[in-house]
C-alpha cells in the first residue's frame, strides 16, 4: 500500500487551481457554519453538515483498485468490508460477515453474511456478489495492486447458499483474513463489479454509511449520509444511521490554504497537517490527530543490482552513518519516534533492532575502509578513482532525504536525490533503474515486507538476491501458526536491517486537524479515518 | 555624468555589483555552508547570526540565497541572451526579405506572441525536462517574439537610408550590406531592451523555479527558495519573504540601471 504522507510539495500548475479552487469552495460552503446552534456538549448540533479538505485529488474513488491513501480514505465511507479490525489489538472481528473460519493450511476461507444488508442501490447482498467481486479484482490484477496482492494465489470463490461461501488459495494466505479488513476488499454493489475500471473509478456503490453523491474531478467529492445503514462492525461507537448528514471533500492542495482555512472556519476537517504546524493546533479550539502508519517506515529501499548498491559494506556503511533520531527531530512529528526497525513499532510483529540501526558513525567509516575506501580531498570516500555515490528517487519527502543527505555527507558519503513525478516514480520501478527508492508502505501485517522484497512480488521495490530471505519471507506468508510466524518475521526483519536492504529514515506520522466541535473522528489499524461515528457537537 | 551620479543609478549599481560577487565567488558573502545545518537551530527568525533566518533543516538561509543567485541569474541572462540573438536574427530575416517570407515569419511571431511567455516557457520546459538551461530555453524562446518584432521595425526603416542605398550602388553583396551595415545600425535598441527584458527573465525564471521545474535539491534557486518556504508560512514567513525581497530588489536594480543608461536617450 503505497503511502502518500506528504505529496511531492513542488507540483506544477495545480497550486494557482487549486488556491482558485479552495476560494470558490470556500464561498460555495459558508452557510455550513452559521447553522450549527446547539450547544449541549457530546450531543450532535442541528446541522451535521462538514468540510473536510483533502490534500489532493483521489483521482480514483473505486478503493478496489487505487492505492492512494487519499481515494482509501472516502473509498472506507462507501463501502464495508467482511471483516473488521481492532486498532488497539490487532484482532479481527465480523462484520459483513458474522462469522469465518480457516482451514490449517490458511488456503480455505469459509464466511456467513450478516442478514438484511443492501446496498444503496436497493440490491442485496449476497454471497454471489462477494464471489462477483473476488473474481472481478482477480481480473483486474495489476490496476488493482492492493487488492490482488491480499488475493494473492486466488483461486475462486465457492458459493454454497445466499449467506455462504468459501474462497480459496492455491498456496496459504494468512494475510487474508486482514487483507478483508481492509476497504481494497470492501464490496461492491453486482452492477459496480461488473463495470469497467474507468467507471468504477468516477462512481462506486456500496453497503456503507455514505453514499457518492457528487465527485467532479479536481474539485470536491461529496458524500451524504445512507438512510436505513444498520450492519457496522462491533468496533463502531453507535448503531444505525452516521451522524453527519454529508461530507463535502474540497480539494485543496496546497498546505497552507488548509490550514488557514481551518483557522478562518472554512473547513471542519483537513487532511496532512504539516508537522510544523502541529504547535498552531495544540489548544482546545482544535483537534489534532496523528496516527503513525503501520508497515515499512519511509526508507531507502536498495537495489542491490544497480551501481554500488551490491556492495554490502556501502549500504551497511549508509545505514550506519544516519542519525535517525536527529532526522525525525528535523522533519518528523512532535508525537513521531525515530525508526528501530524495518518494521514501524505500530505493526504487528514488529521486532526492536534499535542497536542495528543505531547511528554509528565510526563502525560504517571502519567498514568502508576495511573494504578499500579512502577519504578523498572533498570529504567523499574514494576508491580508486570512483566515488562513494548513490541517488535516492523519490516523489515525496523531500525534507526527510535531505536531512538524510547532509548527515551522510558528514560522513563521507555523497547521496543525490531525484525528486520526480509519481508517474516517473513507478517508471522507474518498472524499468529497475534505481539505487535505492524513497518510500514507505503503509500495511498493518509484517506481509509488507514481502509485498516489498520478494522476487515473486507485483509490488517489488526492493531488488534483493538472497535465497535465504525469500524463502523466509515465503514461509511467513504460509504459517498460520501466530508465535512460529513471529519468530521467522523477526529473523526477516534481522536480516533485511543488517544487511541493510531497507534502510529506515523516518516513522511516518499522518497529522489531522479538526475544529473542536468535530468530534468521533476514528481511524483504522493502517491510519485511515473512518467518519461514521463522527458528529458536529455544540 | 549627471546620468552616472544619479542615486537610483548608484544604488542599482552598488546592489548589481554584489549579486554579481554572489554569483562569481559565493563564499565571499556567505557566512555558512549552504548545504549543512547549522546546529539545531532550525527555523529560527532573522537575527544577526543568521540573517534572513534558518529553515526547517537548519541551514542558513542567506547563505542559501547567495549560492542561489549563481542558477537563477546565469539562467536569466542566457534566457536573455537567446531571446535577443534568436529573436534579433528572425528580425533581420524579415526585416530585409519582406515580401511573402515576411508575411509568413511576422504571423508565425504574431502567434507566439498571442501565447503568454511564461505559459509557451512552461511548454518548452515540460518536454525538455526540469534544469536551470531547459528553463533558460523556455523563457528565451517566451521572448523571442518581441526581439524579432523590434529588430524588423528597425531593419525597414533602415534599409531604406541613403547609405544603404550607398553601399547596394557600390555593389556590395546582400548578406555583407546585412552584416556590416544593417545589424549594427539596428541592434542599439535590441540591447536597451534587452536590459530591461533581463529582469522579466530573472522573474520568469523564479517563477518557474517556483513551481518545480529548476535544479534538483538541495540546490537552492530563488524561486525554489521561496517554495520550499511556503508551507512554513504561517510559522515562520521569513524563509519565503527573503529570497521573494532579494528578488525583488535585484529585478528593481536591473531595471532602474537598464532605465537610466539605456532607456531616457
Amino acid at each position: 500500500m503505497t503511502n502518500f504522507p506528504r505529496p511531492r510539495r513542488r507540483l506544477l500548475a495545480a497550486p494557482a487551481a487549486a488556491v482558485a479552487a479552495a476560494t470558490l469552495l470556500a464561498a460555495c460552503s459558508g452557510g455550513t457554519e452559521a447553522e450549527e446552534t446547539t450547544d449541549a456538549s457530546g450531543t450532535p448540533a442541528a446541522a451535521q453538515d462538514v468540510v473536510f479538505a483533502l490534500k489532493e485529488d483521489p483521482t480514483c474513488l473505486d478503493p478496489q483498485q487505487t492505492s492512494m491513501t487519499t481515494s482509501l480514505n472516502i473509498g472506507r465511507q462507501l463501502t464495508d468490508s467482511l471483516l473488521d479490525q481492532d486498532p488497539e489489538t490487532g484482532d479481527i472481528v465480523p462484520w459483513l460477515a458474522t462469522d469465518w473460519s480457516v482451514n490449517d493450511d490458511a488456503t480455505a476461507y469459509t464466511f456467513t453474511l450478516a442478514e438484511g444488508v443492501t446496498f444503496s442501490d436497493g440490491t442485496p447482498l449476497t454471497s454471489d456478489v462477494v464471489a462477483a467481486n473476488f473474481d472481478a479484482i482477480n481480473e483486474l490484477g495489476d490496476a488493482a495492486s492492493l487488492a490482488s496482492a491480499y488475493l494473492a494465489g486466488y483461486t475462486g470463490t465457492d458459493v454454497t447458499s445466499e449467506t455462504e461461501f468459501t474462497v480459496s488459495f492455491s498456496e496459504p494466505n494468512v494475510q487474508f483474513a486482514q487483507g478483508a479488513t481492509t476497504m481494497s476488499l470492501g464490496i461492491l454493489s453486482a452492477d459496480s463489479a461488473a463495470a469497467t475500471a474507468e467507471e468504477r473509478c468516477l462512481a462506486v456503490v456500496g453497503t456503507g454509511p455514505f453514499v457518492l453523491d457528487d465527485y467532479t474531478v479536481n474539485d470536491s467529492v461529496t458524500i451524504v449520509k445512507r438512510e436505513g445503514y444498520d450492519w457496522g462492525s462491533e468496533l463502531r461507537g453507535h448503531t444505525g444511521d452516521a451522524y453527519l448528514d454529508s461530507v463535502t471533500f474540497p480539494i485543496i492542495t496546497e498546505a497552507s490554504v488548509r490550514t488557514g482555512g481551518l483557522e478562518s472556519g472554512e473547513y471542519d476537517l483537513i487532511q496532512d497537517v504539516p508537522y510544523i504546524d502541529e504547535a498552531r493546533f495544540t489548544n482546545d479550539e482544535y483537534r489534532l490527530y496523528a496516527a503513525a502508519n503501520p508497515g515499512v517506515p519511509n526508507s531507502f529501499v536498495i537495489n542491490t543490482a544497480h551501481g554500488l548498491m551490491g556492495e554490502t559494506a556501502v549500504r551497511q556503511a549508509i545505514t550506519k552513518s544516519l542519525d535517525r533520531d536527529q532526522i525525525n527531530l528535523l522533519t518528523g512529528s512532535a508525537s513521531g519516534q525515530a525508526p528501530t526497525s524495518v518494521l514501524t513499532s505500530s505493526t504487528p510483529g514488529y521486532t526492536d533492532l534499535g542497536d542495528t540501526l543505531a547511528y554509528d558513525p565510526e563502525g560504517a567509516a571502519a567498514l568502508l575502509e576495511a573494504d578499500g575506501w579512502e577519504l578523498g580531498a572533498d570529504g567523499i570516500y574514494e576508491r580508486g578513482g570512483e566515488t562513494l555515490t548513490f541517488t535516492v528517487t523519490a516523489f515525496y519527502a523531500q525534507d526527510v532525504l535531505e536531512a538524510a543527505q547532509m548527515q551522510l555527507a558528514d560522513n563521507g558519503i555523497d547521496m543525490q536525490i531525484n525528486m520526480v513525478a509519481v508517474g516517473d516514480f513507478f517508471g522507474a520501478i518498472a524499468t529497475g533503474d534505481y539505487d535505492a527508492l524513497g518510500a514507505g508502505l503503509t500495511r498493518t501485517d509484517p506481509d509488507a515486507l514481502r509485498v516489498m522484497l520478494s522476487a515473486e512480488s507485483t509490488g517489488r521495490w526492493g531488488i534483493v538476491d538472497d535465497a535465504e530471505l525469500e524463502a523466509l519471507l515465503q514461509e511467513q506468508a504460509a504459517t498460520v501458526d501466530t508465535a512460529a510466524r513471529q519468530a521467522i518475521v523477526d529473523e526477516i526483519q534481522q536480516i533485511v536491517a543488517e544487511q541493510a536492504y531497507v534502510i529506515p529514515t523516518l516513522e511516518t506520522v499522518q497529522l489531522h486537524a479538526s475544529a473542536a466541535a468535530v468530534d468521533g473522528l476514528t481511524f483504522d489499524s493502517a491510519a485511515r479515518f473512518n467518519l461514521y461515528d463522527a458528529m458536529v457537537v455544540g | 555624468m549627471r546620468r552616472l551620479l544619479n542615486p537610483v543609478t548608484l544604488l542599482s549599481a552598488l546592489v548589481l555589483v554584489v549579486t554579481l560577487i554572489a554569483v562569481i565567488w559565493p563564499g565571499l558573502l556567505a557566512p555558512y555552508d549552504p548545504f549543512d545545518s547549522v546546529g539545531d537551530a532550525r527555523l529560527e527568525a532573522p537575527s544577526a547570526a543568521h540573517l534572513f533566518g534558518t529553515d526547517a533543516l537548519a541551514r542558513d538561509v542567506f547563505s542559501r540565497v547567495v549560492y542561489g543567485a549563481r542558477l537563477s541569474l546565469l539562467a536569466a541572462v542566457l534566457a536573455t541572451t537567446a531571446g535577443a540573438v534568436l529573436g534579433g536574427l528572425v528580425g533581420l530575416i524579415s526585416g530585409t526579405a519582406g515580401g511573402r517570407v515576411d508575411f509568413a515569419i511576422m504571423r508565425v511571431i504574431d502567434v507566439m506572441l498571442a501565447i503568454p511567455g511564461i505559459l509557451l516557457a512552461l511548454i518548452v520546459v515540460a518536454s525538455l525536462g526540469f534544469g536551470a538551461v531547459s528553463i533558460a530555453i523556455g523563457v528565451g524562446l517566451g521572448a523571442t517574439g518581441s526581439f524579432a518584432r523590434v529588430m524588423r521595425a528597425q531593419v525597414m526603416r533602415i534599409r531604406n537610408e541613403e547609405y544603404i542605398e550607398a553601399a547596394r550602388t557600390m555593389g556590395l553583396r546582400r548578406p555583407t550590406i546585412l552584416f556590416r551595415h544593417v545589424m549594427p545600425n539596428a541592434s542599439q535598441p535590441i540591447v536597451a531592451m534587452a536590459s530591461t527584458e533581463l529582469a522579466l527573465a530573472i522573474l520568469a525564471v523564479s517563477a518557474l523555479s517556483f513551481l518545480g521545474f529548476g535544479a534538483q535539491p538541495p540546490t537552492p534557486e530563488w524561486g525554489s527558495l521561496v517554495s520550499d518556504g511556503r508551507q512554513f508560512i504561517a510559522t515562520a514567513p521569513w524563509l519565503s519573504i527573503m529570497p521573494g525581497s532579494v528578488i525583488l530588489v535585484v529585478v528593481l536594480a536591473v531595471n532602474g540601471l537598464a532605465r537610466n543608461l539605456g532607456g531616457n536617450r
